[in-house]
């Protein structure tokens, strides 16, 4: 899966779509994946002349959306076709376990994601794997869920003037991509 | 009988570990959606983590029966023909 | 939980110093407690934010992993030491956070156990417990998060 590809089946633009390719891909069972990392960045656009290289590490918010992407491709191309997203359909990261840190990710570093998903049960997926940078495990992850939920029991009214804003679609080319995924 | 108590005790830490409680607070027949405030994805993590300690596949049907920790244990020991 | 003790002031965040998706702390909260501290966070949901103009288009909503930069803000700002995550033991988002809303985020922080459950129990660090509210009291996020001792070490 390449660029273009990734970018018709995940809702995430620029620049919160963090995956660059899908560099092999068992439907339903395991996905590797890759997201290159430059010091161009926006994530480090801030950083002055005293930042040292610990100041580079890539931040870990941004590691595990890159990871949870990959997931979602990984479930997404897996599922039936009468269960991929829809506009009636929404997918959610609802929560994680026990995502472990054991090194860092900087400018120059590929980070690779190796993903397996665990279990699917009620339209709620678990997922399990590693990243990487080189020959270095920079993270595990025992679990990330994500849902697939009726967008109606999603959708609850947020206060305030952007309250209309939770019924509002996303502009999409597909239907199959329409879904909206709330992170 | 020890190797259900194991067993029975083995599933007490993995619903605690779930529910994020304490493995004494939980006790035999303390609902948890009551007692503990789980919600509908707490009992699917349940399930899943079933699957994945006892390899014991819970069909989601049963979901609604899973409602402590005494009817959960029985609704595994079904599943995995433990009793007999 | 402002117990007995006065209410310490909120101060504004200061910029932050490593590489970040976005500054995710607004204002800071600071009261010891115990062996550790209860660091209150909050943040406002910037709908012209440049990262919620891809998450996602036509509707900004607050991506969940923004709850951790959130809380590695904090905790990097409240506690000495600047600690780093190694850790997040338990995360889970119960409602969205969309643009114009604002997110409290109250952590615990506890020195953590000997022989707790970590991964790595014996080096120092912190064990923190946080919830997300939104302003209008809904409960966003519930996470449990093992952070190392930091101080340059």
């Amino acid at each position: 899966m390449n660029a273009a590809e990734i970018r018709a089946a995940l809702p995430q633009r620029h620049p919160l779509l963090l995956v660059d390719r899908v560099t092999s891909l068992e439907p339903g069972v395991a996905i590797e994946t890759v997201k290159a990392i430059t010091a161009t960045e926006p994530c480090y656009a801030h950083l002055g002349d005293d930042a040292t290289v610990e100041d580079y590490a890539y931040p870990a918010s941004l590691l595990i959306e890159s990871f949870g992407q990959s997931a979602a491709l990984l479930w997404l191309d897996g599922s039936a076709p009468s269960h991929r997203l829809t506009d009636d359909a929404l997918l959610l990261f609802v929560g994680a376990r026990e995502y472990t840190v054991e090194g860092r990710a900087y400018p120059g570093d590929v980070v690779r994601h190796v993903v397996r998903l665990e279990r699917v049960v009620a339209d709620t997926a678990f997922a399990t794997g590693e990243s990487w940078a080189g020959e270095r495990r920079i993270a595990t992850v025992g679990s990330l869920i994500a849902a697939r939920r009726p967008r109606a029991t999603v959708a609850e009214p947020a206060p305030g003037p952007t309250g209309t804003g939770a019924d509002r679609t996303i502009p999409a080319n597909t239907s199959a991509q329409g879904g909206r995924h709330v992170r | 009988m020890s190797g259900d108590n194991e067993r029975y005790e083995q599933l007490r830490e993995i619903i605690a570990e779930v529910l994020e409680i304490e493995t004494d607070e939980l006790t035999d027949t303390g609902d948890f959606a009551e007692e503990y405030q789980a919600d509908s994805l707490r009992a699917i993590e349940i399930l899943a983590r079933i699957d994945k300690e006892f390899k014991v596949e819970i069909p989601q049907s049963e979901l609604p029966e899973l409602r402590n920790l005494k009817a959960t244990y029985d609704a595994v020991a079904r599943h995995a023909g433990w009793q007999d | 939980m402002t117990a007995t003790t006065a209410a310490p002031a909120w101060r504004p965040a200061a910029p932050v110093p490593c590489a970040a998706p976005l500054p995710a702390v607004d204002r800071l909260r600071v009261a010891p407690r115990a062996d550790g501290w209860t660091v209150t966070a909050r943040v406002a949901v910037d709908p012209r934010d440049p990262n919620l103009a891809g998450h996602f288009p036509g509707q900004p909503i607050y991506p969940g992993v923004f709850v951790v930069e959130t809380l590695c803000q904090a905790m990097a700002q409240a506690v000495p030491g600047t600690p780093r995550l190694r850790a997040v033991t338990s995360i889970r988002f119960l409602a969205a956070l969309l643009g114009g809303d604002e997110m409290e985020l109250t952590l615990d922080v506890d020195p953590a156990a000997p022989a707790a459950g970590a991964a790595s129990p014996t080096e120092p660090g912190w064990t923190v417990r946080g919830t997300g509210r939104r302003h209008d009291g809904t409960v966003t996020a519930q996470l449990r998060a093992v952070f190392d001792a930091g101080a340059g070490a």
